[in-house]
C-alpha cells in the first residue's frame, strides 16, 4: 500500500476533519437548547444544512415529539443534576415526516463561576440495532402476554395448580391455592408452605421433592396438609418437569388434588377386608376342628361293622356246612348294610 | 412527626422566621432546587423535600391506590406543614407542583400565605378552545419514551445528596443501588400527572399566586399560564423570559428574582 502523502496525513488528523467526518453526530447548544455548532455527520443524518440549524434551531426542536417532551422532563434535570447522560434513546426528526433512532450522550460543560455554559451531546444513529431491540421487546411482551394468559388460565380452572423454577423453589401458585389455604396467611415463601404439611411428613416431602428436582424426575406424593378447619386432611401432590429443546429442565408444572374423601374410602375397604378375612379364617379353623372331631368319632363306628365283616369272611373260609354258612352270610350282608349306613351318616354330617 | 420526615425525606436549611417550602416537579427530586434554594436561607427557613415514590423518599409508602391523582401528592404536602406546625407558608411548586399546591392550598388555606407556580398547567391535553399544549398522540409518544428509556428514568429518580459534593463514582453507586425503582412506578407519576385536569378548581383559590412563565415551554405553553392567570382569583402572570420547561435548572438566577420579588412585596 502506498503510504499517505504528508498534506493528506494531516488533512486526516486534523482536529476540523475529525470533528466534521466523525462517524457519530457530534452537535452543541446553549443551556437553553440553542444549537451553536453542528458537525457534517449529523447534518448529513439529517439532511439539512448548516445554515438552516445554526442560530435557527433548539436541540430539542430536531427531536420528535415524545423526545422533547422526554427532554424537558427527565434528559435535561438529569443533565443539570449530574453533569451528564448517557445512551438515552432519541428519534431524530428528518424533514421528510421520517425520523432515524439514536443514541445520545451528552455533557454539561461549565464556566469558572460554575455555571452551564455549554452542552455537547454526540449522536450515535442505531437504526438496525433498534429493529432488534424492538424485536427483543416484543418477545419479552409476548412471553409477558404468555405468562399471564397461563395464570389466568389456571385460575379459571377449579384444580390447585403451581409451578417452580428449575431450582424447585416455587414461583406461582393460582387462586384456587390461596382460596383454600386463605386461613394460614400462606405465600409462595418456602417457610409458610412447609408449615402446611403433616409435621410428620415434612422432612420426608421435603427430601423427595429435592430428589425429584435433583434427578428431573416426575413427582408424586400423598400428603396430610393443614386445612382452614385445622385439621389435616389428604392431597395428591404431583410435579412434572418442563423441558427446553436442549433437554434442559426450565420449570416445573405442578397440581395438588384433594383426594381425602377417596383416601378414607380405601382405608374403610381395607379394614372391611382384612375384617372379612379374619372371619373367613375362623370359619375355616372350626370347620377343620369339625372334621377333626367326625374322624375321630366316627372311625370306630366304621371299625365295628368292618371287623364283623372280616371275622365273618374268616368263618366262612373256615366252615363247610351249608347252614352255618347261611347264618354267617346273612350275618354279614347285616354287618355290610350297618357298615353302608354308617358311612352315608359321615357324608352327610361333612 | 418523625415519620413524615424521614418518609419524605423532609431537609430545612436556614435561619429565617418565614417559611419557603420548595415541591419539586415531574420526574425530580428536591435537587432539582440546588441552585435557587442557596438564595433564600439567609432570610428564610427554607424546606425541601421528596414526594412519596421519588428521591430518597420511603418508596414502601408508596400506594397505587393513595397517588392515583394529585390529590395523594398534595396529602404529602399538607402532612409536611402539619408535622413540622407550619402556617402561612410560602409554596413553590415546579411544573405539576403547582396544580399539588393548588390542591393542598384549596384544602388547608390556612397553612399558605402566597403560592408561586412555576411553569403550571391545569390541563395539558387540548381540549376544544383550551390549548395546553399536548394532543393524546404526543403522550403516547412520550409513555413509548419513558418505556424506551426506563433505567434513564430511574436514574432520573435515583437520590443525590444535597450540599454534599459527589464524585461521579459516588453518584454511580447511588444511580446503581436505585435502578430497581419500579417503572412502573414512574409510568403511574407520569400518566396521573400528564392526564390531569384541574381547570374548574381554579375559581376557588383564595390565596394569592404568582404564575412564573417560560417561553418555549413543550409542557406548559403560554396559554397554559394565562388560562390559569384569567381563571384564578388573586393571580399575578409573570414572564421569565427564558425557555424551557426547567427555569430553576437552565436560569436560576432569574427564578430567584422573579420569587424574591414577589414575596418580599
Amino acid at each position: 500500500m502506498e503510504p499517505l502523502h504528508p498534506n493528506q496525513q494531516d488533512l486526516l488528523t486534523s482536529t476540523e476533519f475529525l470533528y466534521e467526518n466523525s462517524p457519530c453526530g457530534i452537535v452543541s447548544f446553549s443551556p437553553d437548547g440553542n444549537i451553536f455548532r453542528v458537525n457534517k455527520t449529523l447534518l448529513n443524518w439529517i439532511g439539512l444544512s448548516c445554515e438552516e440549524i445554526v442560530g435557527q434551531k433548539k436541540f430539542h426542536d430536531i427531536l420528535s415529539v415524545g423526545g422533547k417532551l422526554y427532554y424537558q422532563m427527565v434528559a435535561l434535570p438529569l443533565l443539570n443534576r449530574q453533569g451528564f447522560i448517557n445512551e438515552i434513546n432519541f428519534d431524530i426528526d428528518l424533514k421528510n415526516d421520517t425520523a432515524f433512532p439514536s443514541l445520545v450522550n451528552a455533557i454539561i460543560i461549565k464556566g469558572d463561576d460554575g455555571k452551564t455554559i455549554a452542552i455537547h451531546a454526540t449522536v450515535l444513529k442505531i437504526t438496525d440495532r433498534k429493529k432488534y431491540e424492538s424485536e427483543l421487546l416484543r418477545s419479552k411482551q409476548l412471553a409477558e402476554e404468555e405468562r399471564k394468559r397461563f395464570e389466568s388460565l389456571s385460575n379459571i380452572i377449579p384444580e390447585i395448580i403451581w409451578t417452580a423454577l428449575a431450582n424447585g423453589n416455587i414461583n406461582f401458585m393460582n387462586e384456587r391455592f390461596f382460596e383454600y389455604f386463605k386461613h394460614a396467611n400462606v405465600s409462595s415463601k418456602k417457610s409458610a408452605l412447609i408449615q402446611l404439611f403433616h409435621p410428620q411428613h415434612r422432612k420426608e416431602i421435603f427430601k423427595l421433592w429435592v430428589e425429584a428436582v435433583k434427578n428431573g424426575e416426575k413427582f408424586e406424593a400423598e400428603v396430610l396438609l393443614k386445612k382452614h378447619s385445622g385439621n389435616f386432611e389428604w392431597f395428591l401432590i404431583r410435579a412434572v418437569p418442563y423441558k427446553n429443546p436442549n433437554d434442559q429442565i426450565e420449570m416445573w408444572f405442578g397440581s395438588c388434588t384433594n383426594v381425602h374423601e377417596h383416601v378414607m374410602q380405601q382405608k374403610l375397604a381395607v379394614e372391611n377386608l382384612n375384617n372379612s378375612l379374619s372371619e373367613a379364617s375362623y370359619i375355616i379353623s372350626s370347620k377343620e376342628k369339625t372334621l377333626e372331631e367326625i374322624a375321630y368319632s366316627q372311625s370306630h363306628m366304621v371299625r365295628r361293622p368292618l371287623a364283623n365283616i372280616i371275622g365273618l369272611v374268616e368263618m366262612l373260609e373256615t366252615t363247610e356246612e351249608t347252614s352255618a354258612n347261611n347264618a354267617i352270610v346273612a350275618m354279614l350282608k347285616q354287618s355290610a348294610s350297618e357298615l353302608d349306613v354308617t358311612v352315608k351318616e359321615i357324608v352327610f354330617k361333612v | 412527626m418523625t415519620d413524615i420526615i424521614k418518609r419524605n425525606n423532609v431537609k430545612i436549611f436556614g435561619n429565617g422566621e418565614k417559611v419557603i417550602l420548595f415541591a419539586h416537579g415531574f420526574g425530580g427530586d428536591q435537587t432539582a432546587w440546588r441552585y435557587v434554594f442557596d438564595a433564600f436561607t439567609d432570610d428564610y427557613k427554607v424546606i425541601l423535600f421528596d414526594y412519596v415514590g421519588t428521591g430518597n423518599s420511603d418508596h414502601s409508602a408508596y400506594k397505587p391506590e393513595l397517588y392515583n391523582s394529585l390529590r395523594g401528592f398534595a396529602q404529602d404536602v399538607l402532612d409536611i406543614c402539619k408535622a413540622l406546625q407550619l402556617n402561612q407558608v410560602i409554596y413553590v411548586g415546579h411544573s405539576v407542583s403547582s396544580m399539588i399546591g393548588l390542591l393542598a392550598a384549596l384544602e388547608k388555606p390556612e397553612y399558605f400565605e402566597k403560592l408561586v407556580f412555576l411553569g403550571p398547567s391545569a390541563r395539558y391535553l387540548n381540549d376544544g378552545d383550551y390549548i395546553g399544549g399536548l394532543e393524546r398522540s404526543d403522550l403516547d409518544a412520550l409513555f413509548e419514551m419513558l418505556d424506551h428509556n426506563y433505567l434513564g428514568f430511574s436514574q432520573m429518580m435515583a437520590p443525590a445528596i444535597m450540599g454534599e459534593k459527589n464524585t461521579i463514582e459516588k453518584q454511580n453507586e447511588l444511580t446503581d443501588s436505585f435502578c430497581a425503582v419500579d417503572p412502573a412506578v414512574s409510568q403511574n407519576f407520569a400518566r396521573v400527572t400528564l392526564l390531569s385536569d384541574h381547570r374548574a378548581k381554579l375559581p376557588f383559590l383564595t390565596v394569592p399566586s404568582l404564575t412564573l412563565q417560560c417561553m418555549d415551554d413543550v409542557m406548559a405553553p403560554e396559554t397554559a399560564g394565562q388560562y390559569i392567570q384569567k381563571n384564578t382569583p388573586g393571580n399575578t402572570y409573570l414572564e421569565l423570559y427564558t425557555s424551557g420547561h426547567c427555569p430553576h435548572l437552565s436560569s436560576p438566577e432569574k427564578v430567584i428574582k422573579a420569587i424574591k420579588d414577589y414575596i418580599q412585596n
